[in-house]
């Protein structure tokens, strides 16, 4: 019986309007209730076409309680009372828990057995808000039974498979690109095949001319160290580390008491905040035009600021060397110099990229070396030293406390003649200081660039000294002061002794007022090396 | 118990399951009165006029019981519906009935929860009463109903006292009483309360004091002094300040679960 029957009840005749009349009933059987159920059209669902259709409401008790540990109710491990008392202890943080209603579960619809089509009808709200439904069926008396509708549930079909994950997903996409590759794959396992014997010969070619390379390093390294043995002892080597350990040691303990300075800095000008930023060149610039004018007290922050940079660069090396440092060995000194060596070379290396960074340019640098190389080769040696000398008469004229026991010390770009000068003097006092010529020597060889040891550890660089002597003319003093006062862990004789080196580097024109040497470098001068 | 038997499948009786059947939507005041109304009598009248080559009209028509069913106060309802057929697209809609077995039956043979397949929707209709001077009226008075805002001001001669001190509290008189009644704690043989202490660990491994006080019904101490004897006292989270049988009083079924508990406890101690 379907509607077409419940309309067509009677036989049409076309004359008149036909009229059927059925009284409609409500029978009171409350223990009956209609439901909706509601299927997509897109599904196909036949009610016809279904055999032995199961029905039953989802069991959600877990996800109802939630997290809860499974206690057993009874028997061992059991508490007595702990549901109650679970209960009171939520009620006393506010939360009534509501009781769970099988009867406000969905349905679960199982069609045509195990293997048919599994749904879940979700209940669905407020639609018999504002209106009623009912459903009109026949009675065997040919009356209409009106039945109310209570809920609607919406059957919606449950995946029978898993569905993937996002990083199951794309593990498989990937691999689903691989399948659709297999020609490719073929085509170039083929490939390769042939190309193997040729390959194998570019293999050895390569080898071959990568040998001679390493050779003519080896070799320049070990000429060094005959040069190294024929000077020094394997004790001093030793001496040497201890030194910088310890020097290593107060810059660590400097280092401290820097931060706390800047933090104290930073308090006092707020406003220059941005100054503080870890190095960008843009701001160093600036600053620089800033404090030409400024006046001495400003000049003082500025240095702590650089300091700053220059300890963190120093972090870096310092780790290289330290690393080195572990592995003494006594009686393999001269190899492990070796290694020392080239370890110190890359870093050194690196340290040079920083200093690319820091918008000093390579190119300048090059510059740098060429001319004093020109100079080296031109003038006689014998000159420098003579100006070395003269040096040293200006600090014996202004003894400051460090000075006094500080000794003539060649320049170390000049390795050949120096060196017997260097034996000459001999003194164990000497001996640190031999040992960075030589490392610098070594470096300078090697690799032919104007670095000087120690000197970015400490943050005298040949910038910083060209900046100092590029504002104003300048005594050595003056210029050791200015470094001195920014703590550089270093004792005094290093710190001279790097200067001489820089300045050695600078050639900065030296002129005599009072009866002091004045050094400056021209602004004009300075653009020229670029 | 009622979860497990609501949560079982349950077969759907599909006898009816290709049986056409109408959907259709009514008013609310038709609704109220069909549900008074008995279930013998004659609700309303459906009446379907066929005019040659043109669409069905269908027609509702409340019978006069049912109009007669209104309480005091309450307005007339239009009599003449109008039933708007549409068919039912885009979706499949059936019917299922949920037969619930009433609790308080006291049948022989226990009812049991049943669903029947009612039948596939094929056409819905939708009823419209005329817009005559009675559903006007209605709507008139609806509309007034709605518009009369829910809380309303009202002067107060005085103030009103909505709560009054009360020296005694009811509960704490019963409390008062039924302890009256009990008497005492008394401190019973050792033996007895054991044989209850034994009696109640059998139910459970961890008791708070204060159940164990309730249960045996004897003083505090006394309790306590044979607890010590032969219980331990948990100090620790799980299961803190509850007491346990000692390992060798208790022989529960799950013989691992014992066992950790006695290592935890031997750590404990």
């Amino acid at each position: 019986m379907n509607s077409s029957s419940l309309v067509g009840k009677h036989q049409p005749s076309i004359a008149q309007p036909q009229i059927q009349e059925f009284s409609i009933r409500v029978p009171k059987n409350n223990k009956k209730k209609h439901n909706v159920m509601r299927f997509n059209a897109v599904l196909k669902v036949d009610f016809k076409e279904w055999k032995q259709v199961k029905m039953e409401r989802e069991n959600n008790m877990k996800d109802f309680k939630g997290l809860e540990e499974d206690m057993p109710k009874f028997g061992a491990g059991s508490e007595f009372g702990r549901d109650a008392r679970e209960e009171a202890r939520r009620k006393k943080f506010g939360i009534t828990s509501r009781k769970y209603k099988p009867e406000d579960q969905p349905w679960i619809l199982k069609a045509n057995g195990k293997t048919g089509k599994k749904f879940k009808g979700i209940r669905e709200g407020g639609v018999s808000e504002n209106a009623a439904y009912y459903v009109f069926t026949h009675a065997p008396d040919g009356a209409i039974e009106a039945f109310p509708l209570h809920e609607w549930y919406n059957f919606q079909p449950i995946q029978r498979y898993k569905a993937l994950s996002a990083e199951e997903a794309e593990q498989e996409f990937s691999r689903r690109n691989k399948v659709m590759n297999y020609f490719s794959l073929m085509l170039r396992k083929r490939l390769r095949n042939d190309e193997d014997g040729g390959e194998d010969g570019d293999l050895l070619d390569g080898e071959k001319g990568k040998k001679p390379t390493k050779k003519e390093k080896d070799l320049q390294i070990s000429e060094m160290d005959e040069w190294m043995d024929s000077d020094d002892d394997d004790d001093s080597d030793s001496d040497v580390k201890e030194e910088k350990k310890k020097s290593d040691e107060e810059v660590d303990a400097k280092k401290k008491k820097k931060k706390g300075v800047i933090k104290k800095k930073k308090k006092k000008n707020a406003s220059d905040d941005e100054a503080f930023e870890e190095s960008d060149d843009g701001d160093e610039e600036g600053r620089e035009c800033d404090y030409i004018s400024d006046s001495s007290a400003s000049d003082s922050e500025l240095e702590s600021q650089k300091e700053i940079k220059s300890v963190a660069e120093e972090d870096a090396l310092r780790k290289l060397l330290a690393s080195d440092e572990e592995d003494e060995d006594e009686e393999q000194a001269d190899k492990k110099d070796d290694d020392e060596k080239n370890d110190e070379e890359d870093g050194k290396e690196k340290d040079e990229k920083d200093k690319d960074k820091s918008g000093k340019s390579n190119d300048k640098k090059k510059d740098k070396k060429k001319g004093k190389k020109k100079k080296d080769d031109g003038s006689d040696s014998f000159s420098d030293i003579e100006s070395e000398a003269e040096q040293n008469k200006d600090y014996n004229k202004k003894p400051t406390s460090s000075q006094s026991s500080r000794s003539a010390t060649p320049t170390p770009t000049i390795t050949g003649t120096m060196d017997s000068l260097k034996r000459n003097i001999g003194s164990s006092s000497d001996l640190i200081q031999a040992k960075k010529m030589k490392l610098e020597n070594s470096y300078s060889l090697s690799s032919s660039s104007s670095y000087i040891s120690g000197s970015s550890e400490s943050g005298i660089t040949e910038d910083a000294v060209r900046r100092y002597l590029m504002r104003k003319p300048m005594t050595t003093t003056e210029l050791l002061q200015k470094f001195k006062s920014k703590k550089t862990g270093l004792s005094s004789e290093q710190i001279v002794t790097i200067m001489t080196k820089i300045l050695k580097n600078i050639n900065p024109v030296s002129q005599k007022i009072k009866g002091k040497m004045y050094f400056s470098i021209k602004a004009q001068h300075h653009q020229q090396l670029h | 118990m009622s979860t497990s038997s609501s949560h079982a499948e349950k077969d759907l009786d599909l006898a009816n399951a290709d049986r056409g059947v109408w959907l259709v939507k009514v008013p609310k005041y038709i609704a109220s009165k069909w549900e008074k109304a008995p279930g013998s009598i004659e609700v309303a009248k459906l009446r379907i006029t066929k005019h040659f080559k043109q669409k069905a009209e269908v027609t509702l028509k409340l019978s006069e019981a049912v109009l007669a069913l209104k309480e005091p106060g309450e307005h007339d309802i239009p009599k003449q519906h109008k039933l708007d057929v549409t068919t039912v697209i885009q979706q499949t809609l059936g019917v299922f009935s949920h037969l619930t077995p009433n609790n308080n039956s006291d049948a022989i043979v226990p009812e049991t929860e049943k669903l029947f397949m009612e039948g596939k929707i094929v056409q819905k209709l939708e009823c419209r009463p005329h817009a005559d001077n009675t559903y006007m009226k209605l709507k008139l008075e609806s509309i007034k109903k709605a518009s009369i805002p829910q809380r309303q001001v009202q002067q107060l001669q005085r103030a009103v006292q909505n709560f009054k001190p009360v020296s005694d509290h009811k509960h704490n008189i019963e409390y008062a009483e039924k302890k009256k009644a009990e008497g005492k704690k008394m401190r019973d043989d050792k033996d007895v309360v054991l044989d209850m202490l034994f009696a109640a660990f059998e139910k459970h491994q961890y008791y708070n004091i204060k159940d164990l006080v309730k249960i045996t019904r004897q003083p505090v101490v006394y309790l306590k002094e044979i607890l010590n004897e032969v219980c331990n006292y948990n100090l620790k989270n799980p299961h803190r300040n509850m007491w346990e049988l000692k390992p060798e009083y208790r022989h529960y079924k799950n013989d691992k679960l014992t066992n950790t508990e006695m290592n935890k406890n031997n750590d404990s101690d």
